[in-house]
Formats: structure tokens, sequence, C-alpha cells
């Protein structure tokens, strides 16, 4: 059994005299993970090495503890991948393409049949692929990620060019698939706050290096302004009991949406689960200001000034 | 896939059976018409020749246009990625496109042209004609491999059009290396085969030019392969 689902050791490419990878370090363990860094900052090339679709300048990338550049069908034959620009041949129709990849992977065609149903591309199945929305075009590069019950699905900017129900209804699905068929995913993107809702492991990657990384309510902590957001189903119960926490602030109670800032973390974590047992309330959500943006935005500011 | 190549392979088929067709309707009037002067045997291969050499012309630039659309439009478009993202390995992917951008194109001139040859069948025997399939056979690999090589190295659908075209149909425009290239592809399936029926060529001659153009062939595949393992498909 392997620990980590995807590895990275040293690993550098150029591309002429664009260095897209630097000495990247990165661990992804099971669990649904995040490649959060902002354009240009070698999410993809890592993706394309994962995958074998690239050859490393130097180092190692191991994915479900096969060598991406030695056992890459082996990977293949294991994962799912969505890449960023897919494309797919525009004169097949869904069901003529879904069929084929089926048959590639070995999958049963009514399985795959399944997934589309699941995701709302049933409707296409008769359409030609070059007559997709861009949306449905998606979808259907995540059925196709998902054919043959990967154990890993790589998926690079997933929710670009759809509209937020349907990005609602793909990061939902993912969780789903996650919690019922223990689909282990890894998500590139550089939306933010979307990535936020669902994973639980985050690897920062800024210039082609690995500057972060680590399960989120860490990090959270690590690059906390100490300022909180808290959304409960009691608000104003919370507000009370937690003023009676000498090292807590409110600063704000704005509807559902609870400020506080707080000098010790884990007197915080107490009080929240105190609350919870003591008081029966449901924290919806909890994090720190400006969400996962800012902490990124701290931690590239910390390297930063690390490097200079 | 099946559906896009089989709409393509009628198209070439009609292109090419109509051209062949016209091409052989020069030699027609000396074998079907009795009133005219009876065809020698000379006239006849010769006749047959002059077709092999303009539809050999258009059948390569058929061919070109297929390998470097079969090669650079996948590429730009992505396609290459997402196949390969898939449980199918570089070599499977490279033979079988190889395979796709010859074949079909290969299967109809092959059979137009004994279709064709067929007329002066009284001047050649039926081993003479069969000897077309493996000079043509040669004459496409040689072809399809020059292609490739320009069109996975090139990546661009226009300047690999451009190149290899030039290198096969404008030769007298470009150096004696380049002309070689040419001669040996034309020369190839004409030479060698009218040396055959008339011995009109030198043996030696028509082995040297068979056998550099299988050189040349073997060493454009085998670049190919190897550039298109190693390649990024980025």
């Amino acid at each position: 059994m392997v620990k980590n689902i995807v590895e990275a050791k040293d690993l550098c490419k150029n591309f002429g005299k664009i260095r897209a990878l630097d000495h990247l370090n990165a661990i992804f363990p099971k669990g649904i993970c995040g490649l959060i860094g902002p354009n240009g900052s070698g999410k993809t090339t890592f993706i394309h090495i994962l995958v074998g679709l690239v050859k490393p300048d130097s180092g190692k990338a191991y994915v479900l503890g096969h060598d991406s550049q030695k056992d890459s069908l082996k990977i293949r034959r294991r994962i799912g991948v969505l890449l960023e620009d897919e494309s797919f041949p525009q004169n097949l129709s869904v069901y003529e393409y879904l069929r084929y990849v089926s048959k590639i992977k070995g999958y049963s065609i009514r399985k795959t049949i399944r997934i589309c149903k699941e995701v709302g591309l049933y409707e296409y199945l008769d359409r030609k692929i070059k007559t997709l929305s861009a949306g449905m075009f998606k979808m259907l590069g995540l059925v196709q990620a998902l054919i043959g019950d990967p154990e890993l699905v790589i998926l690079d900017e997933p929710t670009a060019n759809l509209d937020p129900l349907k990005r609602k209804r793909l990061l939902n699905y993912i969780q789903r698939v996650h919690r019922e068929k223990k689909v282990n995913f890894l998500i590139s993107s550089h939306v933010l706050p979307e990535l936020e809702e669902i994973c639980n492991w985050a690897v920062f990657i800024y210039k082609g290096k690995a500057i972060d990384q680590g399960y989120l309510k860490d990090l959270y902590v690590k690059y906390s302004t100490g300022i909180y957001e808290i959304i409960s189903d009691k608000p104003k119960v919370l507000a009370e009991y937690l003023k009676s926490f000498k090292s807590i602030d409110i600063v704000e109670e704005k509807d559902d949406v609870l400020r506080i800032k707080v000098k010790n973390y884990s007197e915080l974590k107490n009080a929240l689960s105190k609350a919870l047992a003591e008081k029966s309330i449901q924290i919806i959500s909890f994090r720190p200001l400006g969400g996962l943006r800012e902490v990124f935005s701290r931690a590239v500011e910390k390297y930063s000034e690390v490097i200079n | 896939m099946s559906v896009t190549w089989s709409r393509l392979v009628l198209w070439i088929t009609i292109i090419l059976l109509i051209t062949i067709t016209l091409l052989y309707y020069q030699s027609a009037p000396y074998t079907v018409d009795p009133y005219s002067v009876e065809m020698s045997k000379m006239e006849s291969l010769s006749a047959m020749r002059d077709a092999l050499v303009l539809s050999s012309m258009i059948y390569t630039m058929i061919l070109i246009i297929i390998g470097v659309m079969a090669w650079t439009m996948p590429l730009k478009r992505c396609l290459v990625k997402t196949f390969l993202s898939l449980p199918i390995g570089r070599s499977v992917f490279f033979i079988g496109n190889v395979f796709n951008i010859f074949l079909p194109p290969f299967i109809v001139f092959l059979v137009a042209h004994v279709f064709a040859g067929l007329y002066i069948l009284s001047y050649v025997s039926v081993f003479d004609l069969l000897l077309l399939f493996p000079l043509i056979l040669l004459n496409t690999l040689f072809i399809v491999s020059i292609v490739t090589l320009i069109s996975l190295i090139v990546k661009d659908s226009i300047v690999s059009l451009f190149l290899a075209s030039s290198i096969f149909l404008l030769p007298y425009q470009f150096p004696m290396q380049l002309k070689y290239i040419n001669s040996c592809y034309f020369y190839t399936v004409t030479v060698a085969y009218i040396w055959h029926c008339v011995k009109h060529v030198s043996y030696s001659e028509a082995i040297n030019l068979i056998a550099v153009t299988s050189l040349v062939t073997s060493i454009a595949l085998i670049l190919s392969f190897i550039y298109f393992l190693k390649m990024d498909v980025d």
C-alpha cells in the first residue's frame, strides 16, 4: 500500500530559457489534494510529467508508487486524467467517443453511461462532440477521467468555463465520488475558493517551486493573521459564548458570519469544541480571513522575503 | 475515428480513381480501338510509366497532405495529449497513426493501378503486374516516413506541407542532395519496373535505387519513432 498518491523529488524542467519547474519537492497524501498556484507557476507542467506527457530534465515523480517516466503506461491504467486544454475527436458523438475510451480502459459502457447520468451528460450522448458547450465539454472530460474506476483522478483546472451552477455540481460530485468510491483526487486550480471547499491537503506552487504544503487547517494556522471567519447555525449564541474567552475578541458580527480575532489558536479550537458540545452549535465553515487566497498570498510573501 | 477515416478514404478513392482513369485514357486508343495502330510492347510500357509518374505525383501530394494533417493537427488540437493520457502506449499510437496514413491510400492506389494495368496485360505478365505491389509499398513508406519525420519535428501544418512538398515535388529548385531524393523516389517505381519489363535499365541501377530508398525509409521511420517516444507532448 502506498502512503502518498503522488510524490515529486527535486523535479526540474526547462522549456528553452523558461524554467517551468525548479527543484520541485512535493507530496500528496490520499484524499482530495489541491495544487495551488498562479498561472504560469508550473502546475500544468507538473501534471504533464505525472502523466508521462513531458519528461523532466532531472528529478523523479511517483504516482501510486510508480515512476512516472518508467511506468507511465501502468500509471495511466490506474488513474484518470482531465487535462486543462483537453481535446476530443470533434466528429464523433459523445457516445461513440466514450465507448472507445471504455474499450481502451476495459470498462463496461453501461457503467460509463451511469456516470454520464450522474454528471448530467446523459442527454448529450447522441450529440456530436463539436456541438457541445464548453461546460459539457468539461463534463465529458470528467466522465472520461472517471471511466475504469481509477484510484486517482488528476484534474487540471476542472472548473474553467463552467457556470456557477455547474461548478457547484462538479465540486459536489467530486466530493461524493471521493466519499463513496474512495477515489483520490489531485486538483490543480488557481480559483482558490472552490479548492478550499473540497480539499484537505494543499501544495502551494510558485515559480516552479513548492513553497509550502500541508493539511489546509495547518496552513490556515501557519499563515493566519489571527482573524477568522466562522459561519454557524447560531451566530449570536456563539458570539455570546466566545466573548467569555479572554484571548478571543469579536471583531464583527454580520448575518451568519462571525469575525473574530484570536491570539492563541489552540484556545479557539478548544472553545469551538466546547461550543459544539455544550451549546449544540453547528460550525458550518471556519477559515482565516480572506480564506485560502489570503493564506496563499502570505505564503508567497514569506517565501519572497526568504529568497530576497 | 472510423467514421472520420472512412469518409476520408472515400474521397481519396474517388479522386484517385478519376485521376488514374483519366491518365490511363491516353493509352486506351492503342488497346481498345481496333482501327488504331497496334501498340508495341515498348509504347505500352512507356504509356504505363507515364501514367505511373503522373499519378504518383498526385498520390504523393495526397500522402503528404494526409501525413502532415495526421501528425500536426492532433498535436495542435491537443488530441495526441488526450490519447496519450489514456492507457495507450506511445509506440502503439505511432504505429497506428503510420498505418492510418499509408494503408488506405496505398490500397486504393495499388488496386487502381492493377485494374488499369489489366489493359496492357497482353504485353506484361501477371508477375510483372504483381511486382507493382512491393514497389508501390516501398514508395508509399518512403513518402510517409519523410513526411512523418518532418511533421513531428516541425509540428506546424503549413511549414511541414511546404517542406514535404518541396522535397518531393519541386526538386529542381533545390540542391543536388534533394534532387537525389526526388530521383530516388520517382524512379524507384518507374525505373525498376521498366527495367524488369524491358531490361532497359541496368540491374545494378535498379537495385541501387531500391536499396537507397529502403535505407532512407528505414532511417526516417526509426528516427521518427525514437523522436516520438522521447518528445514532450505539451
